[in-house]
């Protein structure tokens, strides 16, 4: 009897099959998505280009993987037509109402916000792009939420964090979640997360980065794959980025949306260039969203993608990481510097004379 | 492809299937292996599969060479020659951009502009692991030609093996070159294999990615946003995080090995449940320790040449230990400091040694401790000792010295203002502290449940557990540390 319950290797074989089976039978959905991702990678030639910092688990359909990802593996070209200046239309928030602290937000009208892409270098001063047309009363921000993807995780969202400390009197609080983004909905829906972030904080100022992982195809409930980029995809995505500003809109919180920066490879740049621009205009439309856009802050002079920047003492400083899509921090406090003079005339978030020293580093 | 994923678990089903069916017939088996290997390389990037095959063929080559070399220098000759080259390899694509900088730090004075570097390096996962095991082979050869391997394909199979291949364990030829045709395995490996997969999966999804995303993270990216008390919470949690982490893929390497009938060296004891710096090292990335004690320590001079010369040796051995983990000023100091802590251990030993005769009495006639004195310091030793190693781990796992600074003042600032911590951290933290000691434990149970059970039932309970573990885990799951080694 003993000798039966021996463990031989066919059994062993047996056991982890088995165990694959139960597993994928309780993710059946994903792993059909999974599996329908998977024969799109194939035929595409796309299936041994991904790598890179995120990892998905495994109850995770694989076929979620992020471009982020995959963007390690290609090479550095971008489209320099992208650096054309985009003109950003601002709607009007108003003060958040259950928010006694806020202040109204001046921010109705037609102010218009440049890009940055006339700079000459990605650190160059860019304060003359942010100057608001007539000087208005500034929103003073008393807790300011920071959400998105790994773009918020690390880069940007900790640089600015840091920067935002030292002013005294702002509360800042960030959620960074990597792997996520606005395609994949099933493990993580960003609206009902920003609404459950809002009723817990209480922000009355939210920064948003996001749609890194999202320049993946929309596979929807009835199997039907929307093409990223594609009208039917850019449909479904600007709903998304709708439902999720509105979360923010409905509460009368200012959001301000900064847009992804340049990316190395050229496919993932002209994907990432449709989340911008899909993100863009439902800003535009939804009440109290600013879009940002950050396209040219981390470019180079020529408009083109960089890794490095001459940094203090004229060495060249890495500003993006080794995946060529997130930012280190040097790349981050550069996107900060960005957003601080694009943001400058609508809200106050200058440092208080008394400043954090340890924080000044910047 | 990564160890978590659906890929791999589909990956691995097909090979251990096939694994079995052709274990014993001798090409076929090696024409598999070694195609399972490549294959699981290349799904990292196709570019970089020459690497691993490059390391194998030329050890393989110049261990042929140094056996049957004609005079020792001719070895010694060859010897170096395998060095340099693996080491080059390892030198170029892990240190090319700081040697890169350091051109520019040079230049920048001098009035001159260097561009941005010329090319983008992609950052071969693993070359740190492979390379040293293929330095190994070749001083092993050197050291005793029976090491000597006649196929070059069992050479190729040591190097890329893919369990070992992204993270080690680092194993030495002789032990993993004879499996290949004996499998080493019996009822109580294939048990064992399942429980550790499914530890190293509870480690890396239930614990590191949790104190990863909930504390760790955030307290070493802005440390002053946080409460002392959350900031040294942080610090305590970033030692279980990456006990949790590096043990974690170490135990899923090990349970992936022994499915397919392989035996990996012993990657971790239980490194926070000693008293002393030195016993850390003995439980701590062991394959790694001992690879610097055989191949480093030993031929430079080890503890032969008096007690100076060897805490000069440990010295040495901790620096480039700390450098191998990338060249950074960080890892650099890390390394020190764990080499001047090392150092000091065995000077108190020495000390302690000479003071006390055999028979715990001292030469001065005093005799030893009471029980209660020696248990009061031991857990004052074990206090000291997992304080000191958290303390080290800010240096690091910290962006810069800067930021490292920053950490401690942050400690040591005494704030109570800042931002706190969630509960579940706490937990998280007790669960990785005690994980490494009901390990072993685990294990037994876990044989002893699965003996009594049928094959169905088995498995039913190892799916179940897999489901359970992965429901905890975060929405998305960082990568494994030492990845990045």
């Amino acid at each position: 009897m003993k000798k039966n319950k021996e463990l031989t290797p066919v059994k062993a074989a047996l056991i982890y099959s088995i165990v694959l089976v139960l597993v994928v039978f309780y993710e059946l959905p994903r792993v059909l998505s999974w599996v329908e991702e998977t024969r799109w990678k194939l035929a595409s030639g796309e299936m041994f280009e991904s790598f890179g910092p995120n990892q998905l688990k495994l109850s995770k359909a694989s076929g979620a993987s992020d471009k982020t990802d995959r963007a390690r593996s290609e090479s550095h070209e971008a489209k320099p037509e992208g650096m054309d200046a985009e003109k950003v239309t601002l709607s009007g928030p108003e003060p958040a109402e259950d928010s006694p602290r806020a202040a109204p937000p001046d921010l109705n009208g037609a102010d218009q916000m440049q890009s940055p892409s006339a700079q000459s270098a990605p650190q160059a001063d860019k304060s003359e792009a942010a100057t608001p047309e007539t000087p208005k009363p500034k929103f003073k921000p008393h807790k300011v939420l920071l959400v998105g993807d790994s773009m918020i995780a690390e880069g940007f969202g900790p640089a600015l964090q840091r920067r935002l400390r030292q002013q005294a009197s702002l509360e800042i609080v960030r959620k960074g979640q990597y792997s996520t983004g606005l395609v994949h909905q099933e493990d993580f829906n960003w609206a009902s997360v920003l609404k459950e972030f809002i009723r817990e904080h209480k922000p009355d100022l939210i920064v948003i980065q996001m749609g890194a992982n999202d320049s993946i195809d929309i596979l929807e409930g009835s199997g039907k794959r929307l093409y990223c980029g594609n009208d039917p995809w850019r449909e479904v995505y600007a709903s998304r980025v709708r439902d999720f500003l509105k979360v923010a809109s409905e509460k009368k919180i200012l959001s301000f949306w900064v847009g992804l920066p340049i990316m190395s490879s050229e496919k993932y740049c002209s994907k990432i260039r449709v989340i911008n621009s899909v993100v863009e205009q439902e800003c535009a439309k939804v009440s109290g969203c600013v879009y940002l856009d950050s396209w040219a802050a981390l470019a180079d002079s020529q408009g083109k993608y960089t890794a490095y920047v001459k940094g203090p003492g004229g060495k060249q400083t890495r500003i993006r990481a080794k995946d060529n899509v997130h930012l280190t921090e040097a790349g981050g406090a550069i996107l900060t510097d960005y957003f601080l003079r694009a943001t400058s005339g609508r809200v106050d978030l200058s440092a208080d004379t008394e400043t954090d020293a340890g924080e000044s580093a910047q | 492809m990564f160890l978590i994923s659906f890929e791999f678990a589909l990956f691995l089903f097909v090979v251990i299937w096939l694994n079995w069916a052709l274990r014993g017939k001798r090409a076929a088996y090696r024409i598999f292996l070694l195609a399972a290997n490549l294959f699981f390389y290349a799904t990292q990037r196709t570019g970089i599969l020459l690497l691993p095959l490059g390391v194998g063929m030329s050890n393989y080559v110049f261990a042929l060479l140094v056996s049957r070399a004609k005079n020792d220098t001719l070895r010694r000759v060859w010897l170096c020659a395998d060095i340099v080259l693996n080491l080059g390899f390892l030198a170029f694509f892990k240190y090319f951009e700081f040697l890169y900088h350091g051109l520019d730090s040079v230049l920048v004075p001098l009035g001159l502009d260097l561009p941005p570097p010329f090319i983008e390096l992609y950052f071969p996962i693993g070359i740190s692991f492979f390379t040293f095991q293929g330095i190994s082979y070749c001083i092993d050869v050197y050291r005793d030609q029976k090491c000597l391997i006649k196929n070059p394909v069992d050479v190729l199979l040591f190097v890329s093996f893919f369990p070992t291949i992204l993270a080690g364990p680092i194993m030495r030829a002789g032990q993993f070159v004879p499996q290949i045709d004996k499998p080493d395995y019996d009822s109580r490996s294939f048990r064992d294999a399942f429980a550790l997969i499914l530890i190293g999966l509870f480690k890396k999804l239930a614990i590191s990615s949790y104190i990863s995303e909930h504390i760790v993270r955030d307290v070493f990216q802005v440390p002053a946003a946080y409460s002392s008390l959350t900031v040294l919470l942080g610090v305590y949690a970033y030692s279980i995080q990456i006990y949790c982490d590096f043990s974690g893929y170490s135990d899923i390497a090990t349970g992936i090995a022994q499915l397919l009938g392989f035996r990996l060296p012993q990657n971790f004891g239980v490194p926070y449940g000693v008293s002393n710096v030195q016993d850390f090292w003995r439980h701590w990335h062991i394959s790694l320790s001992t690879w610097l004690r055989d191949y480093l320590f030993i031929p430079l001079g080890g503890s032969r040449k008096g007690k100076f010369r060897k805490y000069v040796n440990l010295m040495a051995t901790m620096v480039i230990g700390g450098l191998w983990h990338g060249p950074h000023s960080r890892f650099l100091l890390w390394g020190t400091l764990h080499g001047i802590a090392l150092s000091l251990t065995h000077a108190f030993n020495d000390i302690r040694k000479a003071r006390f005769a055999p028979g715990g009495e001292t030469k001065t006639g005093a005799g030893s401790p009471s029980p209660i004195r020696a248990y009061v310091l031991k857990a004052g030793a074990w206090f000291f000792t997992f304080n000191l190693v958290s303390f080290l781990w800010i240096f690091f796992q910290a962006e810069d010295s800067a930021r490292a600074m920053e950490i401690v003042q942050a400690i040591f600032a005494l704030n109570a203002k800042g931002m706190g911590f969630e509960s579940g951290v706490l937990a998280a933290v007790a669960a990785g502290l005690m994980i490494q000691f009901a390990g072993p434990y685990v294990l037994e149970l876990f044989s002893k449940i699965q003996q009594r059970m049928p094959v169905a039932i088995q498995a039913a309970l190892i799916a179940l557990l897999c489901i359970l573990i992965m429901r905890l885990g975060p929405s998305g799951v960082p990568p494994f540390i030492y990845f990045q080694f």
